[in-house]
């Protein structure tokens, strides 16, 4: 084989390498093409997510210099110009008390990302470039992009929600206040009803009377001067059986009886509008909440009696703390009522039970009032504290018992109330008091002091 | 197989023995290609058997030393054409673990169909490790003459050992690197018995 044949040969297997080579290159080429499309397309897709989303978007980094905006978050804070957007700083558009920490959250210790790591939305004040304020939400994530973390806020203009939330506010207080005054009316109406009625009966009665009480008079000229009193007689006669003296007799007491008791409605009626409205002076002294408890149920042991047995499971190592111990007194009898009543309303009044319970938290005691009666109805169940809102009839209840427990434990003892209640299976009421800090310090010197052996 | 080691081998070929014996190799095999390989292809890894096949019948010598060369010629010239595989490393016991967790994973970035031997990595002291090959291809010779000149090329105090694993054709097969005391140490060794 001669050298030239040789070269030959292997020249020609080089060019059909390289010609295949430029096949694949031609190849990898389009499919590079076809690539970049896709990602093209699919970053021009994203970028329309973002650019159109209902919700505000905006990037920042780590000082706060904004990278991107969108045009929902635009509109919000009138930016105009997307030009402007170098120079502006996310805390320019927020404003709050602990804003730093809303916008830079801390990132998680990996990377992984957690669902229990989903931003909560905070509640901020917007500032529009138009110096218009609002109140706004945002959730606010972290992302490292290469080596430096990127902050995506999403923003949502409460100001709307806001408005309806008040307009509701507003309508609910409107409805409760009409409820009140409809229940006030009712039970003021039927007292002052019997007591006109009365009084109308007694005003008719001693017009009869009166005639009576003349010829009395006569009857009585007519014996100091000796004149013939007979027919003055037979005219009392007559007269006493025409009115029915002794019908009056009985029911002069009774009318005057029933008329004195509505006016104590009324007045009662009135008191308690006036304990609502007032706020205490009342001072707090530190007080064993087991004896409240326990004082109360001596006054409800008349009520309960044959309708409900009473449970007391009492955790004793809980301190004494500040109350206003009538008031507390007499919110834990209206529970205690009111779960009385509960179950004698119910099918079955007779296997009652309520469950009193006391328990401690890192600052507070909690008193829980469980009973098994029907439960409260779920659509009322937002309004059993409003004042004078009652499920009751008429005359058997104002609808203020727990309005009152309400306005001791919250506004008189900074406390809190929670209801938990499934209709058919029974009502928890839970009381909580705070322990003022030297108490709960004291307390748990105690508690441990208690459990060294 | 990448055409990569195609043109290597043919090249090699050429350098070493001769245009001539390179075009007999190539006229010699029935290959699908007739000789025209380009790096960046993808062949039958037949063909390269039946270059194998039609060199060793030219010269001579069998293909399992043929192909353990080539094993030799091929690192040195990988380690030429890639740096980057071996920027951050400077002995045969660092690179070799990086073959499986970092050489093989950029070489799918760019050729995701690529069927790369897998290499398992073993020690049970310090001065015995195990790295064991398989594949699909019974290049086991490829992969021990890559292995030689590895030491070479870090100038490690190592030896080799092969043990064919599986069927015995090349396709699974244990090497075991073992350190070799130099003679500073040996004389350390005799100075101080313990």
């Amino acid at each position: 084989m001669s050298e030239l044949e040789i070269h030959q040969r292997r020249c020609d297997r080089e060019r059909a390498a390289r010609k295949e080579a430029e096949a694949l290159l031609e190849a990898k080429s389009r499919e590079v093409f076809a690539a970049n499309q896709q990602l093209q397309a699919l970053a021009e897709h994203t970028r329309a997510i973002v650019e159109n989303a209902a919700e505000g978007i905006i990037t920042y980094d780590a000082r706060g210099c904004i990278g991107s905006i969108n045009r929902s978050a635009r509109m919000v804070f009138d930016i105009k110009d997307t030009g402007d957007i170098g120079n502006l700083n996310v805390n320019q558009l927020l404003k709050a008390q602990d804003l730093q920490c809303a916008l830079f959250p801390a990132a998680p210790a990996d990377a992984q990302p957690r669902t229990h790591d989903l931003p909560t939305p905070v509640e901020v004040t917007g500032v529009g470039l138009d110096n218009r304020t609002f109140v706004a939400e945002i959730s606010v994530s972290s992302m490292l992009v290469g080596d430096c973390r990127t902050y995506t806020a999403m923003i949502r203009d409460l100001s709307q929600r806001k408005l309806r939330e008040e307009q509701l506010r507003h309508a609910k207080k409107m409805e409760s206040i009409g409820q009140m005054a409809a229940g006030l009316a009712h039970e003021i109406n039927t007292p002052i009803q019997f007591v006109g009625n009365n009084i109308q009966f007694l005003e008719g009665a001693f017009e009869d009377l009166g005639e009576l009480l003349d010829l009395f008079q006569k009857l009585k000229k007519a014996v100091k001067s000796d004149a013939d009193a007979q027919q003055l007689l037979d005219e009392i006669e007559t007269q006493s059986e025409l009115v029915d003296l002794p019908f009056l007799r009985n029911e002069f007491p009774d009318a005057i009886k029933q008329s004195l008791e509505g006016i104590e409605r009324v007045a009662a009626i009135v008191r308690a509008m006036k304990e609502y409205s007032t706020p205490s002076s009342e001072n707090k002294t530190s007080v064993d909440l087991h004896c409240v408890v326990e004082a109360a149920l001596s006054d409800a042991s008349t009520l309960c009696r044959d309708v409900v047995d009473i449970e007391t499971v009492f955790d004793r190592t809980i301190p004494s703390v500040p109350l206003v111990e009538a008031k507390v007194h007499q919110a834990i009898l209206h529970v205690i009522a009111n779960s009385a009543d509960a179950i004698a309303g119910s099918e079955q009044p007779g296997q009652g039970k309520v469950r009193i319970a006391t328990a401690m938290t890192a600052n507070s005691i909690e008193l829980q009032i469980c009973d098994n009666g029907p439960g409260i109805p779920l659509e009322i169940q937002d309004r059993i504290f409003d004042p004078f809102f009652t499920t009751k009839e008429v005359g058997q209840g104002i609808g203020q018992g727990l309005a009152f427990v309400y306005d001791v434990v919250v506004n008189k003892h900074d406390g809190s109330i929670r209801v938990v209640s499934v209709p058919g299976t029974g009502t928890t009421f839970f009381l909580t008091f705070p322990i003022p800090p030297q108490e709960g310090t004291n307390s748990a010197r105690r508690a441990h002091e208690n459990s060294i052996g | 197989m990448k055409g990569l080691v195609f043109s290597e081998l043919i090249e090699m070929v050429e350098d070493q023995l001769g245009l001539d014996v390179a075009d007999c190799m190539i006229e010699g095999a029935p290959t699908k290609n007739h000789g025209a390989y380009t790096s960046v292809g993808t062949y039958d890894h037949e063909d390269l058997i039946q270059l194998v096949g039609s060199l060793s019948k030219v010269t001579g010598t069998p293909a399992a030393d043929l192909v353990k060369s080539f094993g030799r010629y091929l690192f040195v010239r990988l380690s030429k054409l890639y740096p980057q595989f071996f920027a951050s490393v400077d002995s045969t016991l660092d690179f070799l673990p990086s073959v499986e967790n970092f050489v093989h994973v950029e070489v799918l970035k760019l050729y995701p169909d690529a069927e790369l031997p897998t290499f398992e990595w073993e020690t049970d002291d310090s001065d015995l490790f195990h790295m064991t090959y398989r594949s699909k291809r019974p290049f086991a010779d490829l992969a021990e003459g890559m292995l030689l000149a590895c030491i070479e090329h870090f100038q490690d105090q190592l030896s080799l050992t092969r043990e064919d694993l599986g069927e015995r054709n090349g396709t699974e097969a244990k090497f075991t690197l073992t350190r070799v005391p130099t003679d500073a140490a040996l004389q350390k060794q005799e100075a101080c018995p313990s």
